[in-house]
Parts: C-alpha cells; structure tokens; sequence
C-alpha cells in the first residue's frame, strides 16, 4: 500500500474515510462550534475531527490528521479559518502543494524544508515577524539556514494548533510546561548526538535547585527560557547569548537582585567528576561513603541490641 | 511505691532539647520534599504542607529554631564555665573506647553485660557531637543557600554548590541517625518505662539509672553514702554495688579517680557528679 486512508483499499479508502469521517464526528465537530469559529474550519473540522484519522503520507510515514476541536475553538488562534495559515488546498484528499511565502530577507530560514510545515511556519511570519526575526538569528534559526532539519521551527515549541498564551497553563511555552518541551529535543540522545549538544542539561536542571522548586511547585522558579531567552537562544559562547559570562550577571539579577559573577558562574549543567569539580564530586563521593557507613552500623546496632534482648529475656525467664 | 527521681538535666537543658527537637522535625518535614522533588512523595508532601513558598518559609523557621538553639547551648555553657559548674561530662575518654567494644563484644555474645556507663555513654556523647557539629554544617551551608548572593562573593562558585550537595546529603544522615538511632538507643531501648524521659522532665527513675548509668549512680550513692555519716548501713547503695560489673573499676583507672574525688564532694545534687573538674 502506498499512500491512501488509513485501513482499506487505495481506491476505496477516500470514500468510506469520508463516510466514516462524517459518520462519526459531525455530532462532535457541530457539537459546539462558538459563533466567532470560522465556517471554512467547521468544513475542515467535518473530517480532521475524527480521531483515527491517519495518512500514509508518500515518504512511507504516516501522519495523524486529527485536530481537537473544542482545543482549538480554544486557542488563541481558533477564530481564524484554517487556510489562514494552511492555504487553499481544495476539498479533500488534498493534492494541492503549498505556497511557502517568505519575507525576502529570511528566504533561507526554511532551507530545504517543503510541503504543509514549512507553510504553516511561513503563515506563522507572516503575522509574527518580529519573534520570527529574532528566531532566525538564533542559535536554532542559523542551523535551520544551514538546512539541518533537526532544529525546531515555530510548532515544535508551540505546538500547531494549540497554541496558548504563556500564561496558561495549558500552552506548551508555560513555564510549567517549558522543560518538557525542551526536553523533546534535548533530552534526545541521538538528535543531540548529531549536533554536538549535551543531553544531560533537562537531567542537570531537574536536580538543581530551580529544578527541585519547580517540582515541588514554586510557580516562580526558572525554567530553561528564564536563563536562556525565547526566540533569540544563542550558544552560550556567542556573546549575544544571555547566559554567556558576559550577559550572566545581568540574566541572574532578573530574579537575584544581587548577583555577581561568582553567582553566576554558580550554575551550570555539569556533572561534577573528576575532571569537572573535583572537589565538590569527592564531597559528595565521601559523604555518601559516610552516610552508608554510619546507617549500616547504626541499623546493625540496633538489630543485634534486639535480638540479644531477647535472648537475655528468654534466658533470664528460664 | 514511687521510685526515687534522679535529675540529670536542669530545665535550661530540656527547653534546649526541646527546641532542638522541634527544630530537626520541622526542618526534615520541610526539607525532604525538595530533596525528594523528582519523587511523587516529596510532591505530595510539598502540596500537604501549603506548597512551596510556605515550604520554604517554614524550613527559614526551623533553621532560626536550630541556630537559637545552638546559641543558647553554647551560652549555657560558658554561663556555666564561668560559674566553675561545668562537668566536662560530654567530652571523650579512653573509656569510651573501651566501652564501645565492651558493647561489641556483649553484642555478639562474647561478654555477659553490657558496659557500664557513666553519666552520658559513648553512644549519648556521640550523638551530642554529632548533632552539634552537624547543628554548625547545616546552619553554614544552609545559610550559603538562604543568600546565595551574598554567599557566592564570600564563598565563591565552588562554595555554593559544595554547601547545595552536603547540605542535602547531611540532611538526610543527620535526619535518619538522630530520628531512628538516638530515638532508639536513647530513648526506646532498654529498661526505661515507657521510654526515657529526661527530654521532657529532666529525671530519671532509680531503675533506669541501674540500666543506663550504674557508674553514676554508684558514684552517686557514694558521695550520698559519705555525705550522710550517721545512717551507715544505706539501703540502696548495696544492690546498686552488685549491679556493677567487676571487670569496670580495675580496667578504668580514670574512672576510679573520680568516684574518689566525688566522695568528698559536698556540693548540690546538680554539682554532686561534677567529673573532676580541672
């Protein structure tokens, strides 16, 4: 089977897909469009709302066509008809291969990138060409220019369809939600791997101190974006970069009034070992030999003080 | 019939204790759940506590808790340096030495008796060190995390996340050894009914000073014995006498000289076991 509906036969899939489609979600899809919801999405939502609605797309993968649409309806978003941001692509299924618009200086952001993603990213410029300009000079955006499709383009951080506001807690770019979502890519071994970047910093992260407060539920703690910026994220050497020597002091003061460059120079993602930190690595390492000495002689202690009390009662009973 | 009392602390002594109590409970409750954060019991308990700024705050209180208790022991105890009433009875000995591998072999069956201890024995001498060296380390460091800023000029880079990885490793030796070891030891074990209660009356009876402290008691006993001529046959200092193993006097000389020294001692019951002070 090459490209079709998921289940059924390439010809016939189309139909009973729509059929289907229509059978099970036009009560959900009409269930509660809010009046501001566009009718061209009502249209669209008519198939994409179902569920197990999956295409075997020509690159052998297949992709979920699902959009939720009460999240959707809800998303900052909602409002605008669907072909604001995908183009016009006709009825079903579609052929048509969108036009990817870019302003003439950022052209070459989407380098090699083609079809519905490199669209919907360029629907996204269109309207926000501010963050996306300072996106392109990031750390992300060059690599993107280089062609590396690795790298995240507006979606990846914000999602496609749902996209929220910062503040609720519900959006991807939430600071609750800000780890995770960096985390799809950097805790990634392989994609790391291929570009030379540590796995360890969400590892790192979680168990520093802002890590640990984020855990325990302090709504204030940093997250990934709160040191290192949103759309203009460069490598720490880049003098631009907001956790370079250069610029720590500054970023740290946002919360620590009075940060220094020994404040600042206080957190990083490494691991103490013998090479990074040796001393505080052999704090730890001993401490820990002494915690486990001292528990096990102590519990040890407390285990034979009981057995020969009871063998001194048995014995004094006789 | 209702035992004779023997007072061991001075309620200066018990309200420190006290303090220092509600000090490591509420600095372990508030403390674990950030240790424990990547653990859904840590999170549970940050949420049962009012989340993580209340959190916090209370932990700044139990460390305020812990530092004023360890300003007032040590006050109390150059109050009673001055005063010439100190006892020195907390310091190490030889004997203790000895005593912990009385206590070994007692333990593995190779000797009848437990050591007979003194006023605190090596067990309780170590628990007072511990947990006042321990009072100092987590103060410092905790303080180094409670003003990073200010910290990080002082102490540098290297301090700050040395002070994060042993504050958070001592925490939980000096949580598990005072909470579970001291309780037990201490507290639990042994011939105290229910448990001992010097923490809250500053006394102990006849029979838990027979269990946990038969050298003092006799030194006790003796310099009562002295003191109070006329009566000489005393009717508890001959039971007292037996309870005490044989092999203590001749292998400690130490302690031989003590009981000598206190046997001319006339002074108040709370100077009466007074270690030859020097």
């Amino acid at each position: 089977m090459k490209t079709g509906w998921s289940g059924g036969r390439p010809a016939a899939g189309p139909v009973v897909g729509l059929a289907l489609a229509l059978v099970t979600t036009v009560g959900l899809a009409a269930e509660t469009p809010p009046p501001e919801v566009s009718d061209e999405t009502v249209a669209c939502l008519v198939c994409h709302s179902n569920r197990d609605f999956t295409w075997r797309m020509p690159s052998g993968e297949t992709r979920r066509l699902f959009v939720a649409p009460d999240r959707f309806y809800a998303s900052v978003h909602g409002q605008l008809p669907c072909g604001e941001c995908h183009g016009e692509l006709g009825s079903g299924p579609h052929t048509a291969t969108p036009t990817v618009d870019l302003p003439s200086d950022l052209t070459g952001l989407l380098n090699g990138r083609q079809g519905a993603r490199a669209a919907a990213t360029a629907a996204c410029v269109r309207c926000h060409e501010q963050a996306a300009r300072e996106y392109a000079e990031s750390v992300h955006g060059q690599a993107s220019r280089r062609g590396v499709l690795d790298v995240p383009l507006c979606g990846d951080c914000h999602s496609a369809h749902y996209i929220n506001p910062a503040d609720d807690l519900e959006s991807t770019v939430n600071p609750g939600n800000v780890p995770a979502t960096c985390a799809k890519c950097h805790a990634d071994a392989l994609v790391m791997a291929r570009h030379d970047v540590k796995t360890n910093v969400v590892e790192t992260f979680e168990t520093s101190f802002h890590g640990r407060k984020r855990l325990v539920g302090d709504k204030n703690a940093a997250v990934c974006t709160s040191c290192h910026g949103v759309h203009a994220i460069y490598a720490p050497r880049d003098p631009r970069s907001t956790v370079n020597p250069a610029n720590a002091v500054q970023t740290c003061g946002e919360c620590h009034k009075n940060a220094s460059p020994q404040f600042a120079a206080s957190f990083k993602h490494t691991v103490p070992s013998h090479a990074v930190d040796p001393l505080i690595y052999n704090v730890k390492h001993y401490h820990h030999l002494v915690l486990v000495t001292v528990l096990t002689v102590m519990f040890l202690h407390i285990f034979m003080d009981i057995i020969r009390r009871q063998i001194n009662r048995r014995r004094g009973s006789q | 019939m209702s035992q004779r009392k023997y007072k061991r602390w001075d309620m200066q002594q018990v309200r420190q204790h006290q303090l220092l109590v509600s000090a490591v409970l509420l600095l372990t409750i508030t403390g674990m759940p950030l240790r424990y954060a990547d653990q859904a019991a840590g999170q549970k308990l940050a949420i049962l506590l009012g989340g993580a700024s209340v959190m916090a705050a209370l932990h700044r209180l139990g460390g305020i808790m812990l530092t004023v208790a360890l300003f007032w022991h040590i006050g109390y105890v150059l109050l009673r340096v001055r005063r010439g009433t100190m006892r020195w009875s907390t310091l190490p000995k030889w004997k203790d030495v000895t005593d912990a591998w009385e206590l070994f072999l007692y333990l593995i069956g190779r000797r009848p008796t437990e050591p007979s201890y003194e006023r605190y024995s090596f067990l309780e001498k170590f628990d007072y060190w511990a947990a006042t060296g321990g009072s100092c380390a987590m103060i410092s460091t905790g303080l180094i995390l409670w003003f990073p800023g200010l910290a990080a000029r002082l102490v540098g880079p290297t301090g700050i996340n040395l002070a994060s990885v042993f504050h958070s490793l001592e925490a939980v030796l000096a949580a598990s050894f005072l909470l579970i070891g001291h309780v037990y030891h201490v507290h639990l074990a042994g011939g105290l009914k229910p448990f001992n209660m010097v923490w809250w009356t500053g006394e102990m009876t006849r029979h838990e000073m027979e269990e946990k402290h038969p050298l003092e008691l006799a030194r006790l006993d003796a310099a009562e014995a002295a003191e109070v001529e006329p009566p000489a046959p005393e009717p508890v200092a001959p039971p007292a006498a037996t309870l005490e193993p044989e092999p203590e006097p001749a292998l400690d000389d130490e302690d031989g000289d003590e009981v000598d020294n206190e046997m001319g001692d006339t002074e108040s019951d709370e100077a009466d076991d007074e270690e030859a002070p020097r």
